[in-house]
């Protein structure tokens, strides 16, 4: 009987012992590979939603076609001042993602003149939008993209499960392109994403 | 007769063959029973059944405490290193330091100095002396750090507590202090920023001492802060801690996107894509871009890293390798307003003018810089741009255009009527630090408006100066990287400094990035 007890003991040993390494390996794993605590759910694959949309005087906005395209697509995470549109990708109305644009383009062009002090060119000018195209971050489950203005007022709706959006196959997104992607980690694509290993290391010092 | 059997599917019960004896069985021993390497040999005899002893279970039961062997062996490296890690952090006790105020009681005054002497107990010849200092961030401004009985000291920003700004101060004893003698180690110098009783009384709780523990990244600054705003800067090696981008030599050009100072994942950091317009010769091209983005180490961003440099990512678009051809404008445009080949955020096009210094800027998109700007190392034209695309910035050079955050119209209780930095002959400052100026605009005063604790701290030292984009607005700053003082002979310290509302401006437009 104390032979049994004590194998029995042995056993679960080894087995909280196995345990205890496993999460050990999947803490470090998490920690230097898997992308956490984002602010944003940002979709993991490089692929993006490509709008083209028309903005009018008034600064409504038209939409004109979506399609589904390859590629990195901003994340529009920078708080403007004023002058944008909020975006919101939802899912029903759960909020997958949103960002800001701005809604007009204030543009300065200065020439400077170290040579005669004096001398500087500035033009500032700000322009709405007109026609334009904007990438956005792409969601498997959306079924949405909203965009409203300042004051939290709608100005667009655009229902992306009323089109069928062909995926494209990705093939811009591979190891050794410089780009540590979110579906990349430092055991699947060292070359891009050493930094992840070197930045672990100087947070936890 | 023998007869030999698969091994049985119960469990095997071992029987000595040797001794003959019974053994957790009741089956007698045979004379012709003989060992096997894989199976049971189950001798029927007259209805008797005989096991013999099972090699099979023997390598069994071998490998599996084998494998035990080796789990407990792992485990004990693991806590092993744990313990090495541990005992190998060699903790500087503050109780081996002191420290005490050296600036008279009757001096001690808001806007005045503040000086601490930090003392070692205990130490000896060569040995390694660190200690933290921990101040109020909003009662004390950071002047410098000396030396004070050793040879030298240097010092590096740490993590703050909360409101309390932290900093490490190393340096090698040149003598030995046994017993209870102190030994003058560093003198820290600050300048009162915030209001204390007129007495001084509790200055001492504005600055106490921490224990460091070895091992935190970053090498020590130099300590010596040279306050001499009349001489222009100097093209001086950079601080040892700061994080300059990857030297040309070293991009990697086999890459699509050349990472050339990235600092995480795309999704989580501003990135901002270098895009090559005009340019035959792609190594030039490089060198640009490098400076481009090394501009920042000369400024006072340097501070900001956690808040601003580091969420930001810089990429080059490789057209060596992507179009294999110098781009076109047209090609240019589409990468950068289209192209998504590579995390782009922002872009910035370099463009090979070298008869030009100028710059385009679109806020809240990217920018333009053309390459007569890197002509001198006192321009920093693309730091310029950038605060315009990202930070959201004016000019505060006379430009006919009145701005954003950096700039108001408002003036102080002053009502300063003279710009003393006037972009006109002789192109110097004269009386910058008059009091007319340093009393901050209604904007920039948190004792007239709501402020946050980073508007608070930001917000100190900021001033009213006449002229900020158009002549009736103001300024916080005397120079600063978004005039043109860059280009005078009269620049001065400041001239790379951005000040107090612009880094506001830059810090909240970047808040949601990690």
């Amino acid at each position: 009987m104390n032979d049994r007890m004590q194998k029995k003991f042995k056993q679960w040993a080894i087995i909280a012992s196995a345990l205890f390494i496993s999460l050990g390996i999947v803490f470090l794993l998490v920690k230097t590979s898997v992308v956490s605590d984002k602010k944003n759910d940002i979709p993991v694959y490089p692929l993006a939603y490509k709008l083209a949309l028309v903005q009018s005087q008034d600064r409504s906005l038209a939409f004109r076609s979506i399609q589904v395209i390859e590629g990195y697509a901003p994340d529009y995470l920078a708080e403007l001042p004023k002058d944008y549109y909020r975006i919101e990708i939802l899912n029903g109305e759960r909020t997958l993602y949103k960002g800001k644009i701005p809604s007009v383009i204030t543009t300065i062009e200065e020439n400077f003149s170290p040579d005669d002090e004096t001398a500087v060119e500035q033009v500032t000018k700000t322009e709405n939008r007109g026609e334009f195209d904007m990438v956005l971050p792409y969601y498997e489950k959306a079924t949405k993209i909203r965009f409203s203005d300042e004051e939290g007022r709608e100005v667009l709706v655009v229902n992306v499960n009323s089109f069928s959006l062909e995926k494209p196959q990705t093939k811009t997104n591979y190891c050794n392109d410089g780009i540590c992607a979110d579906n990349e980690n430092i055991f699947t694509c060292y070359p891009d994403c050493s930094q992840k290993l070197r930045s672990f290391f100087e947070r936890s010092d | 007769m023998l007869h030999a059997i698969d091994r049985p599917k119960k469990r095997i019960k071992r029987v000595s063959p040797s001794s003959g004896k019974r053994k957790n069985g009741n089956f007698p021993f045979h004379p012709d029973l003989k060992h096997s390497e894989n199976y049971h040999l189950i001798i029927a005899n007259q209805g008797e059944i005989y096991y013999s002893e099972d090699m099979s279970r023997k390598k069994r039961r071998a490998t599996f405490i084998s494998v035990r062997f080796s789990i407990f062996i792992v485990i004990a490296i693991i806590i092993g290193a744990w313990f090495f890690y541990s005992f190998s952090q060699k903790t500087f006790a503050a109780a081996s330091f002191m420290i005490g105020t050296i600036t008279p009681q009757n001096e001690i005054r808001r806007g005045g100095e503040l000086a601490f002497m930090v003392s070692s107990l205990n130490q000896k010849q060569g040995e390694e002396l660190v200690v933290g200092v921990e101040y109020e961030g909003l009662k004390l401004e950071l002047v410098s750090v000396e030396a004070a009985n050793i040879g030298k000291v240097s010092w590096k920003e740490a993590d703050p507590n909360g409101d309390k700004k932290r900093i490490v101060v190393s340096g090698v004893a040149t003598t030995d202090a046994v017993g209870a003698t102190s030994t003058p180690f560093a003198r820290v110098n600050f300048r009162i920023i915030d209001q204390i009783s007129p007495q001084g009384e509790g200055f001492t709780e504005v600055c106490a001492l921490f224990d460091v523990i070895e091992g935190e990244t970053n090498t020590p600054t130099p300590t010596t802060f040279q306050q001499s705003p009349q001489q222009p800067p100097q093209q001086s090696p950079s601080p040892p801690d700061s994080q300059p981008p990857t030297p040309v030599s070293n991009l990697d050009r086999t890459l699509a996107c050349i990472p050339l100072n990235v600092h995480g994942s795309p999704s989580d950091k501003l990135d901002i894509l270098i895009i090559a317009s005009g340019y035959q010769d792609f190594e030039l091209f490089l060198s640009h871009a490098v400076r481009a983005v090394s501009e920042f180490e000369n400024t006072n961003l340097i501070k900001y890293r956690r808040e601003i440099l580091d969420k930001i990512n810089w990429y080059v678009y490789n057209h060596q390798k992507i179009d294999g051809h110098p781009l076109s404008k047209e090609e240019v445009d589409f990468i950068a307003m289209e192209s998504t080949t590579c995390p782009k955020d922002r872009f910035l096009i370099l463009e090979d003018a070298s008869d030009k210094i100028s710059g385009i800027s679109k806020f809240g998109v990217g920018g333009i810089v053309r390459s007569g700007s890197f002509q001198s190392q006192n321009f920093i034209v693309s730091a310029h741009e950038w605060g315009h695309y990202v930070g959201f910035l004016a000019d505060e050079y006379l430009s006919n255009t009145l701005g954003l955050g950096n700039c108001t119209t408002e003036p102080s209780d002053a009502d300063p009527r003279n710009d003393p930095c006037p972009e006109q002959e002789p192109y110097q400052c004269s009386n910058k630090d008059a009091l007319e100026y340093k009393a901050p605009c209604p904007a920039w005063d948190c004792s007239k408006i709501d402020c946050t604790p980073l508007m608070k701290t930001l917000y100190q030292g900021s001033g009213c100066y006449p002229r900020c984009g158009v002549p009736n607005a103001y300024r916080p700053q005397a120079q600063s990287p978004m005039d043109r003082s860059m280009f005078f002979p009269g620049r001065t310290v400041e001239t790379y400094q951005f000040n107090g509302p612009s880094l506001y401006s830059i810090i909240n437009a970047l808040s949601r990035y990690q």
